[in-house]
């Protein structure tokens, strides 16, 4: 029987969608061997969790955030079931997106010798019945259909009995399934704009409400990819500047739950009077404009890090963003201090201090690079082991110099290795590659990166009056306003929004509905429609990686 | 092989700010236990059939966040209990407002000469005070003492008397050189106990156990010898997160080691012997926290 995938929006994940009823006999059968496999992952999850017994199923009990999580054996399916409970909806999800990802872990470490084996990004698709693409591994297979993102698992025989006459039990299950030989192939560009239609998913934004303030170009390093020009002698953002940009988003949001400020540079902490200067401000706004809770972070290089700073940001409850790329010898490959010499042992000092003051969110952002690729799943388990950091978030590369610079599918690869390096020790990593599985998981398409779930927009707030739409480009022209402009046209915002698949590629590309085409800015920095052969790589490989990690399915 | 522990004494903190001079505690560092501890603590111990936790010192209510220890406690099934000292306003409410959790609360005291001898000023009223002010269904009154006079045992049976309070009584252990230095001997302090039991068995009803475990303490003291290897089936579980057959053992496994290597600990027979001191901090089938 071909095997969907699940779908996971809800708290059942790996539950039961398949008609068991009339399966029950097959499922039965293999009874022994999967009830086998549940119980070697209760007891791996017992060794990485703080547990309670229940009958035949465990309960985890978490701190942060507090709430429990049932963690038991799907009776009549292979999987288990994961049911979370944190209080809140929000403090809920996490536990559940916590707990389901150790499962997987937990199943992919011990994955049946069969599925020993990692996905193979450099698999190309088939497409079958001019629209569902076909991934084939060890004479098996995964149907993907591109636009509602729906996916079967093949057995061999099933693989098999595809290639014979129609219609056999396997064409019989698919149709079933929703996957069917006739219609018309449609032009799936057409068919995702559709899509995107009937789901409500509007790719313009509504409103800013996060600023990612560059207080300066000025910087102490010079990273050989930085996509800011440093120290280039501009001035400053001024306090007036500043001011002005800080009660635009407020009056933005006024009313709104939360907005965000993030301050950036060049290297930000060179002007740690204008954030002390602007969190104050930012206190009496919120207050002004009814905004409840002004979330704050800094990326920071690390190199330098006063008393003075580290007080203020746990005072200010700051999620601190520490730009590392690995240990010594890969980081010290791109970032150097402007003089050229390593900053690692500053670093590592800093971010002692900044791990052991309470308070403070602490992660890394890493930037992938030649150096680390081929090394990343080793990278991360420096930066937790080592430095201690557990949140590890990888910054999605952007073209320097008109183009990409490392192996997109080499990086979809490494990327999927380290994000289960991580979750083995108790770390998150965040990165692109979770599109693709969130994709795959809520059949939702995900082409968006500037922009929150509820159309709401991070732009830069630069020196000079300048505002950019777009919030790692700081000089493209189309890109940038004033405030009183996008105070007196609020469509302005659109101007970097993106034109889902822009080219005729994208309708025969695979990960359509996960990337959806280049951004504008993407365009701007390769200079051209066409997109750059990595970038295509690692989404159409991300995409391969989420079709084959069928833990859940077993 | 060591029967197995169904409760576990639980150190909040590695400091603590009350600082009797006679305190026995066995570890001494700053800092309070962290929760991602106390629940990987939690989590092995009651795998091991741990079915009770008691919070002890450091003070614990003067942790940061004591609700939370005895929530997670709640939530891993097992009951809780308390030892504290708390009297100011503070420790008080900090205490009351988890109480009403709690199975039991245990608030320590020195009779008159223990205060002089440990420079402490936790009365015994004090403490009838503080548990007065807490919602539990046991209380005990854990009396240290020294030099307890007949009038000192009348007032304290009258302080407990109808509330509901039980007490519990620890003898003060004065070290053999100590005594020596006030030129006195073992036999000297062994009298000044049995007076001092005297006094306190006119007005309380002392348990068959206690007499019993008073005169091994005797036979101890006097032999100097390890009488029996300890059968306690109290835990200790240090503010690091280390777990111990006795707080002062010096065989330990972390809380965070792997499972099968803390089955292994637990499993290995205490190699923990018996000694005099050992009433100062716990004694034998874990009295002073009736979990
Ligand atoms: C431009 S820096 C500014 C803040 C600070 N100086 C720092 O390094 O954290 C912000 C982040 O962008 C990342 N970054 C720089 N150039 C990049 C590029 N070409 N592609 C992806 N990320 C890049 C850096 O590694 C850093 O994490
Ligand atoms: S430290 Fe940050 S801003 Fe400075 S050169 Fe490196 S990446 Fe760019
Ligand atoms: S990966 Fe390339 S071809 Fe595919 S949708 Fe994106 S831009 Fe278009
Ligand atoms: S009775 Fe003595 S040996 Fe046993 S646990 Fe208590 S202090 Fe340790």
């Amino acid at each position: 029987m071909p095997k969907p995938r699940r779908e996971k929006q809800n708290h059942l994940i790996y539950a039961d969608v398949v008609d068991s009823k009339s399966k029950a006999g097959v499922w039965m059968g293999e009874r022994a061997s999967f009830r086998d496999k549940q119980a070697r992952i209760l007891e791996a999850l017992k060794d990485r969790t703080d547990w309670v017994n229940l009958e035949g199923a465990v309960m985890v009990i978490s701190a942060e955030p507090a709430g429990l999580t049932v963690i038991a054996p799907n009776p009549t399916l292979p999987g288990v079931i994961v049911l979370s409970d944190g209080g809140s909806p929000a403090a809920s999800a996490r536990l559940q997106a916590d707990a389901e990802d150790k499962v997987r872990a937990v199943m992919a470490e011990l994955g049946s010798p069969k599925r020993k084996r990692r996905p193979d990004p450099m698999a190309t698709p088939q497409l079958l019945w001019g629209k569902y693409f076909q991934y084939d591994r060890d004479g098996e297979a995964v149907l993907l259909d591109p636009i509602t993102l729906e996916s079967v698992l093949l057995d061999s025989g099933e693989v098999s009995d595809l290639a014979g006459v129609s219609p056999t039990a396997t064409h019989l299950a698919l149709a079933g399934l929703g996957f069917t030989q006739d219609g018309p192939a449609d032009d799936r560009r057409e068919a995702l704009h559709h899509r995107l239609h009937t789901l409500g998913i509007d790719p313009t934004p509504r409103r800013i409400s996060g600023l990612r303030v560059v207080l300066t170009d000025r910087c102490n390093m010079a990273c050989t990819y930085c996509f800011v020009d440093t120290n280039t002698g501009k001035p400053d953002m001024t306090e007036q500047e500043l001011a002005a940009g800080l009660e635009f988003l407020f009056e933005q949001n006024a009313g709104q739950e939360e907005v965000s400020i993030q301050w950036f540079g060049g290297e930000p902490t060179i002007r740690f009077d204008l954030m002390q200067y602007g969190d104050e401000l930012a206190d009496t706004l919120a207050a002004r404009y009814g905004v409840e809770r002004v979330r704050r972070t800094v990326v920071t290089n690390g190199a330098r890090l006063t008393d003075e700073a580290l007080d203020h940001f746990v005072q200010r409850e700051y999620g601190v963003g520490i730009s590392i790329d690995g240990p010594p010898g890969i980081n010290s490959a791109n970032r150097l201090l402007l003089g050229g010499q390593p900053a690692d042992d500053r670093i590592r000092r800093n971010v002692r201090r900044l791990v052991e003051a309470k308070g403070l969110h602490v992660g890394c952002n890493l930037t992938p690079t030649a150096s680390n690729i081929g090394r990343l799943a080793e990278s991360v388990q420096w930066i937790i082991d080592d430095l201690g950091l557990k949140f590890i978030y990888v910054n999605t590369p952007i073209p320097t110099g008109g183009k990409w610079r490392v192996n997109g599918a080499e990086l979809a690869r490494e990327l999927y290795e380290a994000r289960l390096t991580a979750l083995g020790k108790g770390g998150m990593l965040f990165s692109v590659l979770d599109r693709a599985f969130q994709a795959l998981d809520t059949r939702r398409p995900m082409l968006f990166d500037h922009m929150q779930g509820d159309r709401s927009l991070n732009a830069a707030l630069l020196p000079g009056d300048r505002v950019s739409v777009c919030d790692i480009n700081f000089t493209e022209p189309s890109f940038l306003h004033t405030l009183d402009e996008l105070r007196a046209d609020p469509a302005l915002l659109t101007s970097a929004t993106k034109k889902v698949a822009p080219i005729p590629a994208c309708g025969d590309c695979p990960a359509l509905a996960i990337c959806g085409g280049p951004s504008r800015n993407e365009q701007a920095l390769i200079g051209g429609n066409t997109p750059d052969p990595q970038m295509c790589a690692f989404y159409t490989s991300t995409l391969a990686v989420a079709v084959w990690d069928n833990t859940g399915v077993q | 092989m060591s029967a197995p522990a169904r409760t576990a004494l639980v150190s909040t903190a590695g400091h603590c700010e009350v600082a009797c001079s006679f305190c026995f505690r066995a570890d001494r560092a700053r800092g309070f236990l962290t929760i991602a501890t106390y629940t990987r603590a939690l989590s092995r111990l009651k795998e091991t059939g741990v079915e009770g936790v008691c919070l002890t010192g450091g003070e614990p209510t003067h942790h940061p966040e004591l609700r939370q220890l005895v929530r997670l406690a709640l939530q891993f099934g097992m009951t809780v209990s308390m030892v504290t000292s708390a009297r100011s306003e503070a420790e008080v409410s900090a205490l009351a407002e988890v109480a009403h959790l709690l199975t039991n609360v245990t608030v320590s005291a020195d009779s008159q000469g223990a205060m002089a001898l440990g420079r402490t000023t936790r009365t015994a009223a004090s403490a009838v005070t503080t548990l007065d002010a807490v919602d539990t269904p046991s209380k005990v009154l854990h009396l240290t003492y020294w030099d307890v006079e007949g009038e000192e045992a009348t007032q304290l049976a009258g302080l407990v008397a109808g509330k509901g309070i039980n007490v519990q009584l620890s003898p003060v252990l004065v070290s053999e050189d100590a005594l020596r230095r006030d030129g006195r001997s073992i036999q000297d302090a062994l009298r000044q106990r049995a007076r001092d039991t005297a006094s306190l068995g006119q007005h309380l009803r002392l348990s068959n156990g206690y007499r019993s475990y008073l005169d091994d303490l005797r036979r101890m003291q006097l032999t100097k010898e390890e009488i029996h290897p300890c059968r306690s089936v109290t835990l200790y579980v240090s503010a690091k997160g280390e777990v111990r057959h006795c707080p002062y053992g010096t065989s330990e496994i972390s809380v965070h080691a792997s499972r099968t290597e803390i089955r292994a600990f637990l499993d290995a027979p205490a190699t923990d012997r018996v000694v005099p001191d050992c009433a100062a901090i716990c004694r034998p089938a874990s009295r002073d926290c009736a979990a």
